[in-house]
């Protein structure tokens, strides 16, 4: 989990949706974007979930699950959501899909 | 006839023209059925990019005919725009050689620095669908067209002898080897072969290549003043190596010397006198009359000291 990242509904329901379709249990771990994107793109983390510009750098790097919610601030809009790392093709649509029932705005992308 | 382009010649063309138009609008509805589900594919950019690139030889030909059919011999351009046509097929090679020089390249990066690339799901009809389903539907897509196109056009490019019609449609006819590397490369990424991808896509970039440099060779062959060479390869051609047999028939003493302007053949008889009674050009035409428009010029050049 991103330091800083808010504690919403969406994120805990997303957690929760995923250990039930997959039976694991999540192990959580805080820090800084770039250190746990970082990780997660050389295949040490599972997820990361946080708050990201819509246009992070990081969007080619890792596979970012549709957003559980968007705020707009200044000229950039912020978004909640998963990263996963690219390549894990059926997690991310596991997570995709897991983001889709837990949120409308997810729904609507 | 005040344009380049033989009277004989003038119906095919204009059916060729409709022809490629069609074609255009068929590639627009692929490019736009891929492109919206590329996702990060390397496989699905190469063969997009491919597909994009596949308008140029029909845009190179309407150009290159329009030109022909309605651009008038004049003091500027007295031999009218007869080798527009080489020109556009130039133009072509060059674009071919160089997209897939770079997608090769590309496709190599990839494979070396081991992307893994993601296709993730989209909602359709409020259902998740794996992006690779769709990937693999605008691919099946993206096989049917050009095939169809591309027995309509072969005839074409035979009767009028247009290799960029004809380089056109074999790439059109092979692209079903595009087509099976991209779903191979697409359903290996769903079997979790993240390799796939980027070798889908360095053999479909081999492909562009492979066109490229055939095209390139011919063309520049052309624009060299080069021997004429076939229609769908860098080798001599058959009508150009008969209308040699046939002039050295007649003039055995002579060297001979052939080059082609678009569709047209000229020929350079030199060492001997001309012969005393007038003949058009196309009495040389070793083949059927029909096509005897190929033979636009037969000139001799009397032996020096004469």
């Amino acid at each position: 989990m991103v330091a800083g990242t808010p504690d919403t509904l969406e994120l805990q329901r997303l957690l929760g949706q995923i250990e039930r379709q997959t039976g694991a249990r999540p192990r959580i771990a805080g820090g800084g974007s770039e250190a746990l994107l970082t990780e997660l793109s050389e295949g040490k983390t599972d997820l990361v979930l946080g708050a990201f510009t819509k246009d992070s750098p990081w969007k080619t790097m890792v596979a970012f699950a549709p957003p559980l919610r968007s705020t707009v601030s200044g000229k950039h809009v912020i978004e909640v959501k998963a990263a996963m790392q690219n390549g894990e093709n059926s997690w991310i649509m596991l997570v995709e899909r897991a983001s889709r029932k837990v949120s409308q705005s997810a729904r609507e992308r | 006839m005040n344009s380049s382009l033989p009277d004989e010649l003038r119906g095919v063309m204009r059916d060729a023209i409709r022809l490629e138009y069609w074609n255009l609008f068929w590639t627009a509805t692929i490019i736009v059925a891929m492109g919206l589900v590329l996702g990060q594919s390397q496989t699905m950019k190469t063969a997009w990019v491919e597909d994009t690139l596949g308008v140029v030889p029909p845009i190179m030909f309407l150009i290159a005919a329009k030109m022909e059919l309605k651009g008038r011999r004049s003091k500027r351009f007295p031999f009218g725009f007869e080798r527009v046509n080489g020109l556009g097929f130039f133009v072509a090679a060059v674009a071919l050689t160089a997209v897939g020089l770079l997608l090769l390249y590309n496709a190599v990066v990839a494979l070396v620095t081991a992307e893994h690339p993601s296709v993730g799901s989209i909602v359709l009809f409020e259902k998740d669908f794996w992006l690779g389903w769709l990937m693999i539907a605008a691919q099946l897509y993206s096989l049917v067209p050009p095939m169809l196109i591309a027995r309509k056009e072969l005839p074409l490019a035979e009767q009028l002898n247009d290799k960029l019609l004809h380089t056109d449609a074999l790439m059109n006819k092979a692209n079903w080897l595009t087509g099976a590397a991209g779903l191979a490369g697409i359903i290996g990424l769903g079997l979790g072969w993240w390799w796939a991808d980027s070798v889908a896509a360095a053999i479909i970039s081999l492909d562009v290549v492979s066109d490229g440099v055939k095209a390139l060779r011919s063309s520049t062959a052309e624009l060299v003043d080069g021997s004429p060479r076939a229609l769908s390869s860098p080798q001599l051609s058959e009508d150009a190596q008969e209308l040699e047999y046939r002039l050295l028939k007649e003039f055995p003493s002579a060297t001979i010397r052939l080059r082609e302007t678009g569709r047209l053949i000229r020929a350079e008889v030199h060492g001997v006198h001309p012969p005393t009674e007038h003949r058009h050009p196309r009495h040389y035409w070793p083949k059927e009359k029909s096509r005897a428009w190929r033979l636009a010029q037969v000139s001799f050049i009397p032996p020096a000291g004469d």
